[in-house]
């Protein structure tokens, strides 16, 4: 029974991974953007979940409301100050250049939330934080489900916006072909500029639940790092492929938690990463042969 | 050739005007700068050998400087003489780099800089969880700690690095490193083993991050077992290349020149704020001057050059 209870944290653990990585999934996979500071994004909007629990009695779930937009104008500013500028690079020199600078993004981020809110661990205590299901003798928190369901809606439903709606097309059609489709009649700059603001808004997701559990200024790149791990796992593209990966990496991570203890977890993730990049480094859930 | 020789030659004399240091000063102060600066000088110089020269974005080389001076630490406060461990160190982070250079740099693309930041995080997190203490030096060590040695390792292994990586990207392995570099698939259509390079070059330089990082574990008396593991050494040694010049043998040296130089006076000035200018400097460096101050010249000139079609026409 202590096992299955390790695999529900497991599960909930990768729901997590995935809303952290799909974001950068979306950023990387369409626009060829590599975006290293996601996870800062992340830890930038948990601390906005955090500031408005305490001065204003609102719930993580509900300053979505709040923390959506505002990161999705973050989005837009980061995009036009600095990302914009790399379209005219050839796909290699513009992913090596958006890595470059989202790394000193990174930086300012940790810097500045250290300066702003001190280096310490915060987190939301809400009422029903720390409140579990009782499944027999398997114990579910009320946040844990909370987080499968929103990794869920949220994978899907950017799924299904990228599949079946007119704008969630033309960001592929952009994507596949910038020149054709303009020649089509899409407005590429406001496509490719809503597609980035809406990948980092992502952000604000993994925000609201990072902040149920604990944030301080260096879960950032921690957070990235993980994200990072997914998008290999999945493949560079795919989106639905982010949740199984999550899942998977959740699962295994708790595997190595029953196994061989808690200080080496971050080891089996790096063991995953690695026998999959010597085995199928397209992706699990990438049909496409080779890279 | 000549050119060549001559600036061989004033090298090797800066170099050993830096081994007289120490007969004509002996202000703490100025060894422990000058330490730094030598520290700084190998780190982005064996960052520079993978980034620059062959073009593999390596954005965890604080795992490798890292591990360099966790094994040295280690094995020197177990009493195995220093010169021993600080080679081992370097031991330590080339077994690392053959761990994750032979599946990502098999690969082009992202792989390799998510398989460099994936180690690098995991080496922080994983060593914070295992000794999440300081690291004290043994009483008998502390009574005669001094810089002057310290300075000499720091002086020995700057100029080792320096040596082998020009003698190599000088050479006819750093043609293949910069024809992997310029373009991968064109320099394999023509039988350049681009895999052998970007291994050679990333070997070369873990094991420079590695004596550095053996270094670190010299020099500081005291320290958190993760400390050398933190984000700021993967950060430092790209900034510092960039603000040199990426690629260019002499940029890592100018651009440590610089950042030691401004590191000391914003710290002194701006406290923790001094991050926030550094990352603003670089973002500003990658978008509006990627060749850094190496790439200075030629820009103006090319400004002008602009400014001058414009009036003739």
């Amino acid at each position: 029974m202590e096992f299955a209870q390790y695999i529900t944290y497991g599960v909930i653990n990768g729901s997590l991974y995935a809303l952290v990585a799909i974001g950068l999934a979306l950023i990387m996979g369409i626009m060829g953007i590599f975006n290293i500071a996601q996870g800062s994004l992340a830890m930038i909007a948990a601390y906005g979940s955090v500031l408005f629990f305490q001065h204003m009695k609102i719930d993580p779930f509900v300053s979505l409301a709040l923390t959506l937009p505002g990161m999705f104008l973050v989005g837009v500013f980061m995009y036009l100050t600095m990302f914009m500028s790399m379209n005219k690079f050839d796909p290699g020199q513009k992913l090596r250049n958006s890595m470059l600078v989202s790394f000193g993004l990174v930086l300012i981020m940790e810097t500045l939330a250290t300066i702003l809110w001190t280096a310490n661990e915060r987190t939301v205590t809400t009422a029903y934080s720390g409140t579990v299901m009782a499944l027999g003798d398997l114990r579910i928190p009320y946040t844990g489900i909370a987080t499968i369901i929103l990794a869920i809606v949220v994978i899907f439903g950017l799924h299904f916006f990228l599949k079946h709606t007119t704008f969630g097309k033309s960001i592929w059609a952009v994507s596949q072909d910038h020149d054709c489709a303009m020649l089509m009649g899409i407005n590429v700059k406001r496509t490719t500029l809503v597609a980035f603001g809406l990948g980092i808004a992502l952000s604000a997701f993994a925000g609201a639940v990072v902040s149920l559990h604990t944030v301080s200024p260096a879960v950032g790149i921690d957070w990235t790092n993980k994200a990072l791990i997914l998008i290999v796992l999945a493949g560079v593209g795919s989106i639905n492929g982010i949740l199984f990966a999550g899942l998977l990496l959740g699962i295994v991570e708790a595997l190595g938690v029953y196994l061989v203890g808690v200080h080496y977890t971050g080891v089996v993730g790096l063991l995953i990463f690695i026998i999959v990049l010597m085995l199928r480094p397209q992706g699990l859930f990438v049909r496409k042969a080779g890279v | 050739m000549v050119e060549r020789k001559k600036g061989l030659v004033l090298a090797a004399a800066v170099i050993v005007a830096l081994a007289l240091v120490p007969f004509f000063t002996v202000r703490e102060y100025v060894f422990s700068i000058l330490c730094m600066l030598f520290l700084y000088v190998t780190l982005s110089q064996s960052w520079n050998i993978l980034g620059g020269y062959t073009g593999q974005i390596n954005v965890g080389q604080a795992a490798f400087f890292g591990m360099g001076a966790l094994v040295a630490r280690l094995l020197w406060v177990a009493g195995v003489p220093f010169y021993l461990s600080i080679l081992a160190g370097g031991l330590g982070s080339v077994i690392l780099a053959i761990i994750i250079g032979l599946p990502a740099l098999k690969l082009r693309g992202h792989y390799f800089a998510i398989g460099t930041l994936a180690v690098a995080t995991i080496a922080q997190i994983t060593v914070g969880n295992i000794l999440p203490g300081i690291s004290f030096l043994p009483a008998q060590q502390m009574a005669t700690y001094s810089l002057i040695p310290r300075y000499y390792v720091f002086l020995i292994i700057m100029a080792a690095a320096l040596a082998v990586i020009y003698f190599t990207v000088n050479s006819r392995v750093g043609l293949g490193m910069e024809a992997t570099r310029d373009d991968e698939e064109a320099a394999q259509m023509v039988g350049v083993n681009t895999f052998k390079y970007k291994m050679i070059a990333f070997l070369i330089s873990s094991f420079f991050a590695g004596l550095a990082g053996g270094g670190f574990a010299y020099f500081n008396a005291s320290y958190y077992w993760y400390l050398p593991f933190t984000l700021m050494w993967c950060f430092e040694p790209i900034l510092i290349v960039f603000i040199g010049g990426v690629g260019s043998f002499l940029g890592p040296v100018i651009g440590s020149v610089c950042y030691v130089l401004l590191k000391e006076l914003f710290a002194l000035t701006l406290g923790e704020a001094n991050l926030l200018i550094f990352g603003i400097v670089f973002i500003l460096t990658i978008l509006f001057f990627p060749k850094g101050v190496i790439g200075l010249p030629a820009k103006l000139r090319q400004l002008f050059y602009r400014r001058g079609n414009v009036v003739g026409r």
